[in-house]
């Protein structure tokens, strides 16, 4: 294609994208012999989808803007198509983190400017309406109604964006995943991601270096910096300030990229919002002492497991799109399905065997269909403190839960054999492979044991919830912490209640709703004017 | 058979510590190495997995070194799966160690947590060792950078009508 345009150097405009107001931790601490003092009107910890559009609102309704962010700044030109420099750049524990419990479920989460925004999938739904009649109905959450949030999703989407994917990126094991699930009546609806012109790279949980991605990075980050926002990297939030019951800032340290301290430094501010991801504000909120009956409590997780088909014929599995679809039938029992491109490093953990067996079985990756499912879990979990006094997240799986995610892999392998599979791993250590169709029954007649069941997750969530009453909830109905005054909560932890499926789009939509309310209390109280720590 | 993969000589194994001698064993144990991985990564996929270790979480990382050290000597200490013979996991030859791995991997408790966490980051390096993806046919940089032109002509297109 000739466009005119000189190809020398050509490159997405996303690659060209300016960070002005950025200052490294790192490059601070060793010329630091106490700790170093910023002074803001607000300071927002953790930059992903809740932190980022709260940091550029804030900058917006003109208060003086400090957002902080433990991991460092990867730009567009930065990212790479190997997993593992990605994992250790730009993942919190280098992806190795766990949810404890029976089973252990293994959890990703980004430690990097932008958040998970950068190394998730893309995924952009509203909240579903039944979740927030829920929300509105039973937890008397008043403006959490469709109507009421209608507005709210709609600027989240002015900043998302989302698109569908172009069918000719989507690649050969996810359109047959589709047309398997258009033959069951299950009605596959086109996923939608926050993404402009998506070439189908999958490269989305690694950082997206074709630019497509419209993550926080590339989005309101760059807004808030050139509005004047400053931004701090490698600056890990240790404890939460306080003077009497206002807040009055944030001390923490200048971290590398293991986590190590490097130096010291203290924010004040009279506006604390915290978003660094579900399971971080109760372990800071419990390192400061602002316990509340429901700290940590509440815990969400969405299990996912995953089944992989074995097919004859080649599907080149390693091309196309992350994910492209989505099935939506089962979301009222708690199940949504799709089809997805995994990188072979990351599928083998959950290939059965070892050694020569499992590289028999991979040695056929380009023949592999993988899909999964997500469960809205009615188990609970809970985030407390470690010995290291770092956040621990527990789960257990309720027996509906159980129930559930034995019904969507039965759902998922009967897709999966539909789409032509000749063989279908599951996610049971007892119950390792189906060899035809005709033994999908074993999977309704295994025990409903969490014992050999492999599960993962990237969405957590509830930690920190809001509620009417505090006996549910640390966070008021607009995400206000409660017993201190000017701090607030702005990520996943505060959501109420599972919502099905990808939550990044909600998490979005409630930070915006909660901010207006959070600028409307910082003018009616002055303003300006610092608040010294006690 | 080899008690290691042919690549890693005997001075080398003098000059690793228990924990990289004990990883080792581990990482040549739960990799393939036949056709079409018939190549020799478990150094590569040692300095790897190591680089990870820093970042585990706190308890996973003071925790490590004595979960390597059971496993060493789980065979003089510890009932074996049959077939596998009382002696140092490092001693024991490649199929031994398997079946150790196996057993520890359905056993459940901390035992089952550390060798599923050894099983998926070993795996993660092994099959993103640059020869595993060339055995796949698979080239991502080649692909990410093919698509970030074409991309980047796609929206000078755009911009230009």
């Amino acid at each position: 294609m000739s466009t005119g345009v000189s190809e020398q150097n050509l490159l997405p405009p996303e690659y060209s994208l300016a960070y002005p107001n950025v200052e490294s931790g790192l490059d601070l601490a060793p010329r630091l012999s106490s700790p170093r003092v910023y002074h803001a009107d607000a300071v927002v910890v953790g930059s992903g989808a809740g932190g980022a559009p709260v940091a550029a609102r804030l900058r917006d309704a003109g208060l003086d803007v400090l957002l902080l962010e433990e991991g460092g700044l990867y730009r567009t030109a930065d990212f790479v198509t190997d997993p593992l420099e990605s994992a250790r750049r730009m993942y919190r524990d280098a992806g190795t983190s766990l949810i404890l419990g029976q089973p252990p479920i293994t959890f990703a989460e980004g430690r990097c400017v932008g958040g998970s925004t950068v190394i998730n999938g893309g995924m952009s739904w509203r909240t579903p309406g039944r979740v927030l009649q829920h929300w509105d109905r039973k937890l008397g959450l008043d403006g959490c109604d469709e109507k009421s949030m209608q507005g709210w999703f709609e600027q989240a989407e002015r900043i998302l964006t989302p698109e569908t994917q172009h069918p000719e990126t989507i690649g050969k094991p996810l359109a047959l995943f589709a047309d398997a699930a258009r033959r069951k009546g299950w009605d596959p609806v086109d996923n939608q991601r926050n993404m402009h012109r998506c070439m189908g790279l999958n490269n989305c949980a690694f950082g997206c270096p074709t630019g497509a991605k419209r993550s926080m990075l590339v989005t309101e980050i760059p807004r808030a910096l050139a509005a004047g926002a400053k931004l701090v990297t490698n600056a890990r939030v240790d404890r939460v300030l306080k003077h009497r019951r206002r807040v009055a800032g944030v001390a923490g340290s200048f971290v590398d990229l293991h986590g190590r301290r490097q130096g010291r430094f203290e924010v004040r501010a009279r506006l604390v919002v915290l978003a660094a991801g579900a399971r971080n504000p109760p372990g800071l909120l419990l390192r400061s002492r602002l316990r509340g009956p429901m700290t940590g409590r509440g815990l969400h997780v969405h299990p996912n497991a995953k089944v992989v088909g074995l097919f004859d014929q080649p599907l080149d599995s390693w091309v196309g799109t992350h994910q492209a679809h989505q099935v939506h039938r089962f979301m009222d029992e708690g199940i949504l399905m799709a089809a997805a491109g995994v990188p072979p490093g990351i599928l083998a953990a959950g290939i059965p065997g070892l050694g020569e067996e499992h590289g028999r079985l991979m040695a056929r990756y380009n023949h592999m269909l993988t899909a999964g499912c997500l469960v809205e879990d009615s188990g609970q979990g809970r985030v407390r403190l470690g010995p290291d006094r770092r956040p621990l997240m527990t789960f257990k799986l309720s027996s509906r839960d159980l129930e559930v995610l034995h019904r969507g892999v039965r759902l998922l392998a009967e897709g999966v054999f539909e789409a032509g599979a000749e063989r279908v791993l599951l996610p049971f250590a007892d119950l390792p492979l189906l060899e035809s169709a005709d033994e999908l029954e074993k999977i309704d007649q295994r025990p409903r044991s969490p014992q050999g069941l492999e599960l993962m997750t990237v969405h957590i969530m509830g930690s920190c919830r809001m509620a009417v009453e505090e006996r549910h909830g640390p966070c008021d109905p607009w995400g206000r912490v409660r017993g201190i005054e000017g701090l607030a909560v702005a990520d996943a932890s505060v959501i109420p209640s599972p919502v099905g499926l990808n939550p990044m789009q909600s998490i979005v939509a409630l930070a915006l709703r909660n901010c207006e309310r959070w600028i409307e209390g910082f003018k009616r109280q002055g303003g300006n004017g610092a608040v010294h720590p006690s | 058979m080899a008690a290691y993969s042919p690549g890693v000589s005997w001075r080398d194994r003098r000059n690793h510590g228990l924990n990289d001698r004990v990883l080792l064993a581990v990482i040549d144990a739960l990799c393939p190495h036949e056709e079409p991985f018939d190549f020799d990564a478990t150094s590569d996929v040692l300095g790897e997995l190591k680089s990870f270790l820093p970042f585990l979480p706190g308890a996973l990382r003071l925790g490590l070194p004595a979960g390597l050290a059971l496993l060493e000597f789980s065979g003089l200490l510890l009932p074996q799966p049959r077939g596998s013979g009382r002696q140092r996991f490092t001693r024991a030859d490649r199929d031994s160690r398997r079946r150790t791995l196996e057993a520890w991997l359905h056993g459940g408790g901390i035992r089952e947590a550390m060798v599923a966490g050894l099983k998926a980051l070993s795996l993660l390096c092994f099959y993103q060792h640059p020869s595993a993806q060339a055995s796949l046919g698979i080239d991502w940089q080649a692909r990410a950078d093919k698509l970030t032109l074409e991309r980047a002509r796609l929206l000078a297109a755009v911009a230009s009508q």
